[in-house]
């Protein structure tokens, strides 16, 4: 049992080294407030954890660890939904107006600002998506851990694009 | 990958990290005392329970009116049917070890399913108060005037048909969404 223990535990580290900085992208794109970020943050490394004790290797560490958080992150989503504005499909999000002000360019911060007030319009899925295609996760992937059809996956990342494209065609510059 | 990729991809995956980091002690003692805050609530909800029980089995107890003595009970037996199923609800909120094995879309609509299901049902849960309220209002309406009793009835039949339609209304919304996800 402690033997088991302490290979939860040093898996555990290993997943929390190389994935710690995705993870808090991630909570990022769910929690703008920085306590209940934090809170959700601590959610998803506590659940992390304790799932790590049935990973068996059915599929890759990298598919399970972005299950998890997004899985807690979505209950929390779930549970927040009577309290925040209605949420939308990313073939919606072209009827939201930009906040681009019309600027030539765009720093850092502000670009960032912008990109999170998209992914935070977002349903559940369709936040999964964006994000784990912003982490460069490849599709097949992104169809694996949120359990959509390859077609679908391309047909969202597609749109995905055309919207960041659309939305961010000036150069983004300077630092934080 | 076109420019303007690179340069969302670049915006993303530069951002300075926060670094809430937590040590496994830390991860286990949170935990912990997670698991010990859901077992405290559960106690909590079971005591308030069992109070508003005792107080009906009191009343039960004190009551001469035989009517409003069968009304007390099945008032009871009520409440005790809608502990019970809630009970089984606030077990599976507990966080589940699997959450890896389920992808995100199933996750999703399990998550939508058990609120609509919530929220679906409420003659489930008023219902069975149904009966003990009206043989305990026909008890007490054989010793009070004709007009407070349906004053009482009223707004007790108000109350429910609201309550009902309030949240049909939002398990109808939920089952819109549940059944976008296909």
């Amino acid at each position: 049992m402690r033997l088991r223990s302490k290979a939860r535990d040093n898996r555990y580290a290993e997943v929390a080294a190389e994935y710690g900085a995705a993870l808090e992208r991630l909570a990022r794109g769910y929690e703008r407030d920085s306590d209940k970020r934090r809170d959700l943050l601590q959610e998803i490394h506590i659940a992390l954890w304790r799932s790590l004790a049935r990973f068996d290797g059915r599929c890759s560490v990298r598919t399970w660890v972005y299950r998890v958080a997004h899985n807690v992150a979505t209950s929390r989503v779930v549970r927040a939904r009577y309290h925040r504005p209605t949420l939308v499909a990313s073939d919606d999000l072209e009827s939201i107006p930009d906040s681009n002000d019309g600027e030539e360019r765009l720093d850092r911060r502000r670009a960032l600002d912008r990109l999170y007030e998209l992914i935070q319009q977002l349903r559940p899925i369709d936040r999964q998506v964006m994000l784990l295609y912003l982490e460069e996760v490849d599709a097949a992937t992104i169809a694996e851990v949120t359990g959509l059809s390859s077609v679908n996956v391309a047909t969202k990342i597609h749109r995905i694009k055309q919207i960041l494209r659309r939305r961010f065609h000036q150069r983004v510059t300077g630092h934080e | 990958m076109s420019e303007s990729e690179r340069d969302i991809h670049q915006l993303w995956n530069g951002q300075p990290r926060e670094e809430h980091v937590m040590s496994i002690d830390d991860i286990r003692s949170k935990a912990v005392r997670f698991e010990r805050a859901l077992r405290r609530r559960s106690i909590a909800t079971a005591a308030l329970v069992a109070l508003i029980i005792l107080v009906e089995a009191w009343q039960v107890w004190r009551t001469p009116e035989l009517l409003e003595r069968v009304g007390d009970l099945l008032t009871i037996a009520a409440f005790v049917y809608v502990g019970y199923r809630f009970r089984g609800y606030a077990t599976a909120q507990m966080m589940p070890a699997g959450l890896g094995l389920t992808s995100s879309i199933d996750f999703y609509r399990t998550q939508l399913a058990r609120q609509r299901d919530l929220a679906n049902r409420p003659w489930r849960y008023f219902a069975v108060f149904i009966p003990g309220v009206a043989l305990s209002l026909l008890g007490g309406a054989l010793d009070q005037s004709d007009a407070r009793t349906a004053a009482y009835a009223a707004a007790g039949v108000v109350l429910f048909v609201t309550t009902a339609w309030w949240t049909r209304r939002g398990a109808r919304r939920l089952q819109d969404e549940i059944d976008e996800l296909g």
